[in-house]
């Protein structure tokens, strides 16, 4: 292009463009004489390498103009590269968000009873943590951060004369005197003890810490089965509420924890114990097919769980399996099991009427049966009696109730 | 003081290993110091990233889904990881003028990564002792290096590109690339299966292969380097 051609406000640009392809096809000059020289001496591949170069540089003087005409070109590259990588995310967090209710569990989690500051609750994933070592996540560097941060600070207190912490003092005793036998390489075993100790005493957060330190240690599997289960406990008791009426309440974002450290426990070990309470804990997140289904493979490992039998028979009224649900708790009763496993059914029973309400009238029914077998005859006709006057409940259930009534009636037993 | 010293030692060797072979133009030591340190930095924002994966969506390590596994390791820390590391080759250095050759990029994509990896070995000796680590060590330090050297290489033909197209795709491809080998990478080692586990070895070995063509390859540079004729 000739230069007179160009518009003056364009022309030092134009001499830029100029310069740049002069000193490219100068380069290129260059590696060419450069690379007859190799040849002179025989050194093909250095030859061939400056030869290379040379018609590169040929090429890329021809090129200059379309690339000095678009400045900013790189810079433009890499917007467009952000952008993308921006999208992607964006894909990713709008195709896969997290379930609707964990969220919200965890979204409750952190307006009620909750005094941690926003720092340690955004944290928090709501997710137990993976514990085998393939990957340190936020949640246990800031964890350890702090740790390392208080160790230090513990250590000059300790000069000074303060208290180690109770976990501390566990692994010194466990070390010291080895009371619960020698301690394993990897030290998980008493994290085990510390963390059953601690939930025994109520110190539900320290226990999950300590089952948590014991996860980072822990090797074999069934280490990591005890303790994923000893966090499950934990995390459950953490959001167990007994209220004065003796009946329980729950915070369901620790449930949800408990039932995803049950999960784990579970990929380390097959245990009847950890799939009926796998069961519960699907019962009380309301996600009931799940808590069917676990509870079914907790009584066919072992069938002598009544309690798991009784939550079966929960989980099937709630789904309105009623005749299924009523021949399961009169397999319980069939088995007479002790008065606590009756206490805790009727319990259950108890707080699916406070919460649900006529929306279930056969939770009557069931627990007029329990109260019944169980000798609570009070109870029984109660609940039967409130099951009679409610409407909609079946003609043939309501025989049903009657005829249980009718057995309770000592007139009746006497004739 | 010894163990922060084990964790630096396996990248800081790499590292001394791959400069052993100046680049042409040669990079300043200060250049690749700051790479090495801000790879380290780029570890922490991965972390961040990886946290709010986890929190805000369906995707983590323990879901009961394979899919939604596999979509973490792969999708979800590959390109968090990997994502971290180029900011700091998009930041330090695509825009330098003296980044000609496609061993610089190599160098600086492994350097960056080896940083990141030093980061990480740290938190790993704090966790699991010195046997992860020296583990850790053979396996998982190379394999960072492996996986940034191909986005290193893709950032070099992405400034030789002429055209914002190809400037464009070189720098999706090189995040792609590292991001797919990241992610293979934690696939095999969150499997359960020992057998299966073993398969990252064989990973590392394959990446270490491409490294070592790449090494040896030696495309056009960007422009001439000073010199006489």
């Amino acid at each position: 292009m000739d230069v007179r051609e160009i518009p003056e406000s364009r022309k030092p640009a134009a001499d830029a463009e100029a310069r740049e392809r002069e000193r490219l096809r100068q380069s290129a000059r260059q590696h060419y004489l450069r690379g007859n020289r190799f040849f002179d001496l025989h050194r093909w591949d250095l030859a061939l390498a400056e030869w290379r170069r040379s018609t590169t540089l040929w090429r890329m003087a021809g090129l200059a103009r379309r690339a000095m005409a678009a400045p900013f070109v790189q810079i433009r590259a890499v917007l467009l590269l952000l952008l993308t990588v921006l999208l992607a995310y964006n894909l990713i967090f709008t195709l896969f968000p997290r379930d609707p209710f964990d969220a919200l569990a965890l979204a409750g989690a952190t307006s009620r009873e909750d005094h941690r500051n926003w720092w340690e609750r955004w944290l928090d994933t709501g997710r137990p943590q993976t514990g085998q070592g393939r990957r340190v996540d936020l949640r246990e560097w800031w964890w350890r951060f702090r740790l390392s941060l208080r160790e230090r600070g513990t250590d000059t207190a300790r000069r000074g004369g303060a208290r180690p912490s109770l976990d501390d003092r566990w692994e010194e005793m466990l070390r010291r005197y080895g009371r619960w036998g020698v301690p394993t390489a990897s030290g998980a075993d008493s994290f085990i003890i510390a963390g059953y100790g601690l939930s025994r005493v109520g110190e539900y957060e320290a226990s999950v810490a300590a089952f948590e330190k014991g996860l980072a240690r822990a090797r074999d599997d069934l280490q990591l089965a005890d303790l994923y289960q000893g966090l499950a406990n934990a995390h459950y008791y953490q959001g167990y509420r007994l209220q004065p009426d003796g009946l329980a309440r729950y915070d369901l974002a620790l449930v949800k924890k408990a039932a995803d450290a049950y999960e784990r426990s579970l990929r380390h070990q097959e245990r009847p114990l950890s799939y009926g309470n796998l069961g519960w804990m699907y019962f009380l997140l309301a996600d009931y097919r799940r808590a069917e289904v676990y509870s079914k493979r907790a009584l066919l490992l072992d069938e002598s769980l009544e309690y798991v039998r009784l939550n079966l028979a929960l989980v099937l009224l709630m789904q309105d399996r009623i005749g299924e649900s009523f021949e399961t708790y009169r397999q319980v009763v069939r088995r007479d099991p002790p008065p606590e496993v009756y206490l805790g059914g009727l319990n259950d029973l108890r707080e699916v009427i406070r919460d649900h309400g006529g929306r279930v009238p056969y939770a009557q029914l069931m627990r007029g049966l329990l109260a019944a077998k169980s000798g609570d005859h009070t109870q029984a006709r109660v609940a039967l009696t409130r099951l009679l006057a409610s409407p909609g409940v079946a003609e043939t259930w309501r025989a049903v109730a009657r005829r249980i009534l009718e057995t309770m009636d000592p007139a009746k037993l006497e004739r | 003081m010894l163990l922060p010293v084990i964790a630096l030692a396996p990248a800081i060797a790499l590292v001394w290993l791959l400069s052993a072979r100046k680049p042409d133009p040669p990079e300043s030591r200060m250049l690749i110091g700051s790479l090495f340190v801000l790879g380290g930095l780029s570890a922490l924002l991965a972390l961040t990233l990886n946290h709010m994966l986890e929190k805000y969506t369906a995707l983590w390590a323990g879901a009961p889904q394979a899919d939604l596994r596999i979509l973490f390791w792969l999708v979800g820390i590959g390109l968090n990881e990997e994502f971290a590391k180029m900011l700091v080759l998009l930041a330090v250095l695509y825009p330098r003028k003296s980044f000609v050759s496609a061993y610089q990029g190599l160098l600086a994509g492994a350097t960056v990564a080896l940083g990141f990896a030093t980061v990480e070995n740290l938190f790993y000796l704090e966790r699991f002792g010195t046997p992860t680590l020296l583990l850790r060590s053979i396996l998982t330090v190379p394999a960072h290096a492996c996986f940034t050297i191909p986005m290193g290489v893709c950032l070099f033909l992405s400034k030789r590109s002429p055209h914002l197209g190809g400037k464009y795709a070189w720098l999706v491809a090189g995040l792609t690339t590292s991001m797919v080998f990241h992610g293979v990478y934690n696939i095999w080692l969150s499997l359960d299966e020992d057998r299966l586990t073993r398969l990252a070895y064989l990973q590392v070995l394959l990446m270490a292969l491409l490294a070592w063509r790449l090494m040896r390859w030696n495309p056009a540079p960007i422009a001439a380097p000073e010199g006489p004729a």
